[in-house]
């Protein structure tokens, strides 16, 4: 039998190749009008010639008034005519690889200084002060633009869209127990939930085709009192209570697949990425990823976030050896033992974009693992280009450069 | 910060074949690294098969 993380995975009526799937990842590279640039273009190029089975393009924002990074790739008319180009010259490259357009709003953690914050709550959520209120007529708004964003992705040979609801941004905010005020999309959970059901149920209205692929990238836990995965607005307590029920509203409203992952970069950075002082969170990651294989049905994919942490096992992990604990293991285990369908990585995809192909062909020792130096995150926090500092000599020198101009990041966070 | 080198160094060189900054080097003792090159990629610390790298 073929290793499982080289079997082809069916989602929706498509197949992927493999079950290695690249994470979104913003890198702030995107031209002056949101058009992929020729870094955005030679880092997807390597990503389909790795023969990742899922790429997942980052985040892109269907409007400019609430954006995260200053340079972000955008989706509205005039990016279409690049767009069909990029995807088209991505799947002449690896025509099997499935992409799937990740369509976000960055809510309160757009950026302060260039973009306007906005938040759902008549108390700000703490550190977030600066942010405007917003209510039902902005929020339809919002939904409007995914849903034309997701018609776009359509237009321009997407495969699908992943519909943001992760990481701290809009849909996490309006779904977490902290959005408390008794609102459209506000107070019981029921009304919280609509938000993603209102926007899934209008996107398979836009786009009435069953072959493109709807899914998310969820947090089950955001890690903070009254985040998503939470008891009550002012818990710290991890009830999975209303994560569990909004995966399976998903799976009710036409999600083919769930992306796992839990935290949030701007709030809980280490649950979100395990860092090398906290590799451990990245197990919590598979009891989140068994929760939701054991609630869905087992057509619906789940794919989980954190394996980069465990490259070839030289990581500072105590209580196993190594040998039991790479992502090749881990990856082939728990595929096997039904706690996720496939594995996302993001900061290792920066470190070696080939390394499903190499994996592929038994060649790891060619792989260049992530050492998990986090230099990739610092340079998003910071708006510059990202990649790997370690591996990729261009980004060495931003980096460098970076920190002889700005000095060492004093708040890890985005 | 940066990473030091201490004496479980055996000289195997592979700290500095790994170093992307070109910040590692023989010393009179052991491998060394510069500090002000260094800038904690951690691929030192990593490969080094006698845990003689670390955060200083």
């Amino acid at each position: 039998m073929s290793e499982l993380l080289f079997t082809p995975l069916k989602i929706g009526k498509k197949v992927a190749p493999n079950r290695i799937v690249i994470n979104a990842m913003e890198c702030c590279d995107a031209l002056s009008n949101g058009d992929p640039s020729p870094l955005t273009y030679k880092r997807y190029e390597d990503y389909f010639k790795g023969k990742a089975g899922v790429v997942v393009l980052e985040a892109i924002t269907p409007q400019y008034d609430y954006i995260a990074r200053k340079n972000q790739l955008s989706i509205k008319e005039h990016n279409l005519p690049a767009l069909k180009k990029f995807v088209s010259h991505l799947k002449a490259i690896n025509p099997e690889t499935i992409f799937l357009f990740q369509i976000t709003h960055s809510g309160e953690i757009s950026n302060n200084v260039y973009s306007q914050r906005i938040r759902v709550t008549e108390e700000p959520l703490a550190g977030y002060e600066d942010a405007i209120l917003v209510r039902e007529t902005e929020i339809e708004q919002v939904i409007k633009d995914y849903v034309l964003g997701s018609r776009y992705a359509y237009e321009v040979g997407a495969d699908g869209v992943d519909l943001k609801l992760c990481h701290g941004y809009l849909g996490t905010q309006i779904l977490r127990p902290f959005n408390k005020d008794n609102w459209k999309y506000g107070g019981a959970w029921e009304n919280r939930r609509q938000f993603a059901v209102d926007i899934y149920d209008r996107v398979r209205l836009a786009v009435d085709d069953d072959n493109f692929i709807l899914g998310s990238k969820i947090s089950m836990y955001e890690g903070f009192p009254g985040g998503v995965g939470t008891m009550s607005p002012d818990s710290a307590c991890m009830d999975l209570t209303e994560s569990i029920d909004l995966i399976k509203t998903l799976e009710a409203h036409g999600a083919h697949y769930i992306l796992q992952s839990a935290g949030s970069p701007s709030h809980t950075l280490d649950l979100a990425h395990p860092d090398r002082r906290t590799p451990d969170y990245a197990y919590l990651h598979f009891y989140f990823q068994k929760t939701c294989r054991d609630n869905l049905k087992p057509e619906t994919v789940v794919m989980g976030s954190a394996y980069s942490i465990f490259r070839d096992g030289k990581q500072p992990f105590c209580a196993v050896t190594p040998e039991k604990n790479t992502l090749r293991f881990w990856g082939n285990k728990n595929i096997k033992e039904g706690v996720v369908d496939a594995v996302a990585i993001g900061r290792q995809a920066f470190a070696d974009p080939y390394l499903p192909a190499k994996m592929m062909e038994d060649k790891d020792q060619q792989v260049h693992w992530c050492t998990l130096c986090d230099h990739c995150v610092e340079l998003l926090i910071r708006q510059h280009n990202c990649g790997c500092a370690t591996y990729d000599k261009h980004y060495t020198s931003v980096y460098v450069d970076m920190i002889k101009a700005e000095g060492k990041l004093k708040a890890k966070h985005t | 910060m940066a990473r030091v080198i201490d004496d479980d160094c055996i000289n195997c060189g592979i700290c500095e074949k790994f170093c992307p900054v070109g910040a590692i080097s023989k010393g009179e003792k052991h491998m060394e690294v510069d500090k002000e090159k260094c800038f904690d990629c951690y691929a030192c610390e990593i490969e080094c098969p006698k845990n003689a790298a670390y955060l200083g």
